[in-house]
């Protein structure tokens, strides 16, 4: 060892001896002394670490530089800074040339709030191999790993005890690690027990493990298959078999299989739900899905049940005593399953069918049928399509049990034997099944109604129905049960048609002289059925107990019915049905009693037809009696109108009576603007645009207009009168008057131009690129907004309209000055003289408020345009009216 | 003779001189990086800096005595805690 060497060594024992006094305060005589001495000693002689770079600590200063910044203290990186560029300006031993980045290094580490940072790079690991070859180094190094400060004998006592717990808790936790993985590599061994979960979470995951497992008779493939699915899965194996909650609550077959049913149908929310105990198979609920989503949910349903069926065999493998009802279980089940779907079925198609009648209010005159045909025929394809598979997944399950026709359904068990038979013509077959297929179920009693009525008009819904009937008879008869269904369910709907029909007649007293025979001989097949229900409380049969003998050759007429208390039941029952909006009644009624006038009772015609609000039917059906000139009719019918329409109605009036346009007034149509309203009656939809609420504003709108207007009016005759009658003469009065045309033309265009034909053109190129209804009516509603705002008839801008008004006021009340200037000349002198000096001073005074009202007006529209920038039609009226900054 | 005692006495009076200076040199030089502790916020008082200054000067590894420092902290503490116990 060299001098230097030594002179260093001993340099560093003694800056050591210190190191540990200042850290630790141990005397050098403790022992703890010496423990803090060699390990200090060791790890600073033989360690690991690299030299500090010089630039990786001042790249790291840099950044706490920045961070000290960025924490808003600017002046203390300032001054660290200063500092360690003063402490590189010192003189230092120049051993290494770096020894400021050395202390700074030093600082940086032992800092507190600092991120880590390592200042050299790590240490490479062949000089780590070499330096293991120093065994003296190493072993040292390793002796004093677990170093510790001594204590006293008691306290190493308790030290020892709780190292030697320390060591007992290791063991322990290492033997339940090994017990864990032991449980866990049993767990991964899939048994019959675990079949359940496995194949829930199969059905959930893969569909490929899944069919191996159903298509395999032997239960030891299909162990070994989940076997494989869980291998497959390893990571998720333990997820799979403790998979909380819905696994636990599968403790059957059937939760089994319904577990299944709701993976596969993805009703994720709902298998939670069913986990929780409190739902069932029919629950499952499909009220939320779209129509196209219902139907992909039911293919899949149906799937699902051919493999369920395929499930039985492995069900086998479960030794449970319910084994042998499994089968029932699942046929029950599946039934169950399908009528809820079809109880969905009959909300889905009254919907479309809902939408049909919109969109025949749409096409207004002719009924478009089409697109009822259409959403019906297109939906009853669909699920036509659904029957079929139900049929061949019930075939399947009569065929794994060899048990033909133990089903719950038996309409669908005729379907099903339909579905096989090919003697009926196709068209018969398919209008045949679905209309079987409607019977068969009691909400399609409805859509048989609706079907007719939109199939068929009046006459054939009691022709044809009964032809058809007859000619499916044949067929009826082969098949038996249908027929047996068809009659309970089908002709109860016919009947109610009937029903509704001899209501009406009974309303209007149809005589017996009626032409319809057909409906005579509905009438007959009805009665020989016998009575029929309503499901209204009230019933017919009742009715056949008390008062009516009905005998099976006559037909069967409501007039014969005399107690007067079961006529106005009747009519309750008809207001009912005509109520409860079934616009097919109306239409039917409608129609019938047009085509039978002459058998009708007028004021009972006239107040259905105002009972229906139609009175364009009514105005036809006034006009016609008024050109018959019949004095009986109109007497007949003068008190109803006078009832419905009001007392101060005359046959004058009748031709007045438009539908577009009902006048409150009783003569005169424009006693003042404001009491004008118009009141009109749109065909659907238009209504809905044009809503109360759009014809209040309209009629505020053109309440305006019509006061202008009628003062621009009444303004320009005077000024012509004058002119013609008195040229040169009375010039001021033509100079006043051409100042208040100055204003009241270029109001106009204001209103007219500016506003009203501007935002129209905006409004009508909104329309024609608007894409919805509802976009049209907004638009409609902001372009009536628009108007009413900018022509200040807003509750807002009343100050301003009370202004205009008042200029308007001076417009119409020039005018009659005027006419009374020019009948001077026909009074006498001296009244002339008397009537010149008030005519003098009141055109004063009307020039003076119509300059104060100008420029009150001009003033509220400057203020108005400063605070609303967006009125530039405002900017360019006040320009024109004042254009010689005469108003200020 | 008197010029050689002058000499070295002057010579004397410079080293002292220049030792006294190196010393101020020496504390200012300590002072400094003590304000960058403190601004660091590194927990040492003047002693224990000048000793690891010392030490660096010397050639140990900055990095080495750090963890040393941070060891010496931590296992200081827990003694005086099991002896507060």
């Amino acid at each position: 060892m060299s001098n230097f060497q030594k002179q260093r060594e001993q340099q560093f024992e003694e800056d050591l001896e210190k190191f540990i006094i200042y850290f630790t305060g141990f005397g050098s005589s403790q022992k703890n002394f010496e423990i803090a001495h060699k390990y200090a000693s060791s790890n600073l002689k033989y360690h690991t670490f690299l030299d500090p770079d010089a630039h990786q600590i001042e790249a790291k200063f840099q950044d706490i530089l920045i961070k000290l910044q960025v924490m808003s203290r600017p002046d203390t990186a300032d001054y660290l800074n200063t500092l360690f560029q003063e402490l590189k300006k010192r003189k230092l031993k120049q051993d290494y040339n770096d020894i400021p980045h050395r202390i700074l290094g030093l600082l940086l580490l032992l800092s507190s709030n600092l991120i880590e940072h390592n200042l050299n790079r790590e240490p490479n690991k062949n000089i780590l191999k070499r330096k293991q070859q120093d065994n003296m180094s190493i072993s040292s190094i390793e002796s004093l790993k677990d170093w510790k400060f001594e204590t006293s004998s008691e306290e190493e006592d308790e030290e020892e005890n709780k190292q030697e717990d320390i060591q007992i808790n290791q063991r322990n936790e290492n033997v339940r690690e090994i017990q864990q993985k032991a449980q866990q590599n049993q767990n991964l061994i899939s048994s019959k027990d675990q079949l359940p979960n496995v194949l829930w979470h199969m059905s959930f995951n893969t569909k490929k493990s899944f069919n191996e497992f159903v298509s395999s008779n032997d239960s030891f493939i299909q162990i070994r298959s989940s076997q494989l699915f869980l291998s497959e899965n390893q990571n998720k194996s333990q997820e799979i078999l403790k998979k909380p909650r819905i696994i636990n609550m599968i403790t059957n077959e059937k939760d089994v299989v319904i577990a299944v049913l709701y993976s596969f149908l993805g009703l994720q929310s709902e298998l939670l739900t069913f986990s929780s105990g409190q739902y069932q198979l029919t629950d499952f609920d499909v009220r939320h899905m779209s129509h196209d989503s219902l139907l992909s949910s039911t293919q899949k349903f149906l799937e699902y049940a051919t493999i369920v069926c395929h499930l039985k065999k492995p069900l086998n493998m479960i030794q449970k005593p319910s084994l042998l009802n499994i089968e029932i279980l699942i046929q029950e089940q599946f039934w169950l399953g399908v009528r809820s779907i079809l109880s969905e079925f009959d909300q889905a198609v009254t919907y479309l069918l809902e939408q049909s009648i919109y969109d025949e209010k749409l096409c207004q005159q002719k009924v478009d049928r089409s697109i009822t045909l259409m959403y019906l025929g297109q939906s009853l394809q669909d699920w036509f399509v659904i029957i079929k598979q139900i049929n061949l997944v019930a075939q399947k399950i009569s065929t794994i049990e060899a048990n033909n026709g133990t089903f719950n359904s038996p309409t669908l068990t005729i379907l099903y034997n339909l579905c096989i038979q090919n003697s009926l013509q196709p068209q018969h077959n398919q209008v045949y099944l679905q209309k079987l297929f409607l019977y068969a179920l009691e909400p399609y009693i409805k859509l048989l109604d609706k079907y007719l009525d939109y199939n068929s008009t009046i006459t054939d819904t009691f022709e044809n129905l009964p032809i058809f009937l007859q000619s499916c008879s044949v067929q009826l008869k082969n098949i038996g049960q249908a027929f047996q269904i068809f009659q309970k369910v089908g002709l109860p709907a016919l009947k109610q048609i009937q029903f509704k029909k001899n209501l009406i007649m009974r309303l209007c007293e149809v005589s017996d002289t009626s032409p319809t025979k057909s409906i005579q001989t509905s009438l007959q097949y009805c009665t020989l059925s016998g009575g029929y229900k309503f499901h209204e409380p009230f019933t017919l049969t009742k009715l056949k107990k008390d008062d009516i003998k009905i005998q099976e050759n006559e037909s069967y007429s409501i007039k014969n019915i005399k107690n007067p208390n079961l006529i106005k039941v009747f009519q309750k029952e008809i207001v009912k049905l005509i109520k409860k909006e079934d616009q097919n009644i109306q239409n039917i009624l409608l129609d019938y009693l047009n085509n039978h006038l002459q058998f009708i009772k007028l004021h009972k015609y006239l107040r259905c037809l105002f009972f229906f609000e139609r009175v364009d039917l009514m105005q036809q059906f006034i006009e016609q009696i008024a050109e018959s000139q019949s004095l009986a009719r109109l007497r007949a019918i003068q008190n109803t109108i006078q009832d419905l329409l009001g007392k101060n109605f005359n046959f004058n009036n009748a031709y007045e009576l438009q539908p577009q346009l009902i006048c409150q007034q009783n003569s005169q149509f424009l006693l003042s603007h404001k009491s004008v309203n118009f009141k009109i009656f749109l065909p659907h939809p238009i209504d809905l645009i044009i809503n109360e609420n759009s014809l209040i504003l309209y009629n505020k709108i053109m309440q305006f207009l019509l006061f202008f207007k009628n003062s621009k009016l009444h303004l320009q005759q005077s000024q012509v009168n004058l002119k013609k009658r008195f040229k040169n003469q009375l010039s001021k009065f033509l100079h006043f008057g051409n100042q208040l045309t100055h204003f009241i033309t270029n109001y106009e265009y204001f209103l007219f131009i500016s506003i009203i034909q501007v935002q129209t053109d905006l409004f009508l190129d909104k329309v024609n690129k608007s894409l919805s209804f509802q976009e049209i009516i907004n638009n409609h509603n902001l372009y009536l907004k628009t108007i009413s705002d900018k022509m200040f008839l807003n509750q807002k801008s009343e100050s301003i309209l009370e202004a205009i008004y008042k200029v308007i006021d001076i417009v119409q009340n020039y005018p009659m000055l005027i006419e009374r200037v020019t009948t001077l000349d026909l009074v006498d002198q001296i009244t002339k003289n008397i009537e010149n000096m008030r005519i003098e001073s009141e055109f004063t005074k009307m020039k003076d408020s119509f300059n104060q009202q100008i420029s009150a007006l001009i003033l509220l529209f400057d203020h108005y345009t400063q605070r609303f920038t967006h009125a530039p039609e405002i900017i360019e009226c006040i320009l024109k009216v004042n254009f010689n900054q005469f108003y200020k | 003779m008197s010029a050689n005692q002058n000499n070295s006495s002057n010579f004397k009076s410079q080293l002292k001189v220049s030792i006294s200076q190196e010393k101020e040199e020496a504390q200012e030089t300590l002072e400094i990086i003590h304000e960058m502790s403190q601004i660091l916020n590194c927990g040492l008082d003047r002693q224990q800096l000048a000793v690891l200054v010392s030490m660096i000067e010397n050639g140990v590894n900055p990095e080495a005595l750090a963890l040393v420092v941070n060891e010496m902290k931590t296992e200081l503490n827990t003694y005086k805690k099991i002896h507060k116990q």
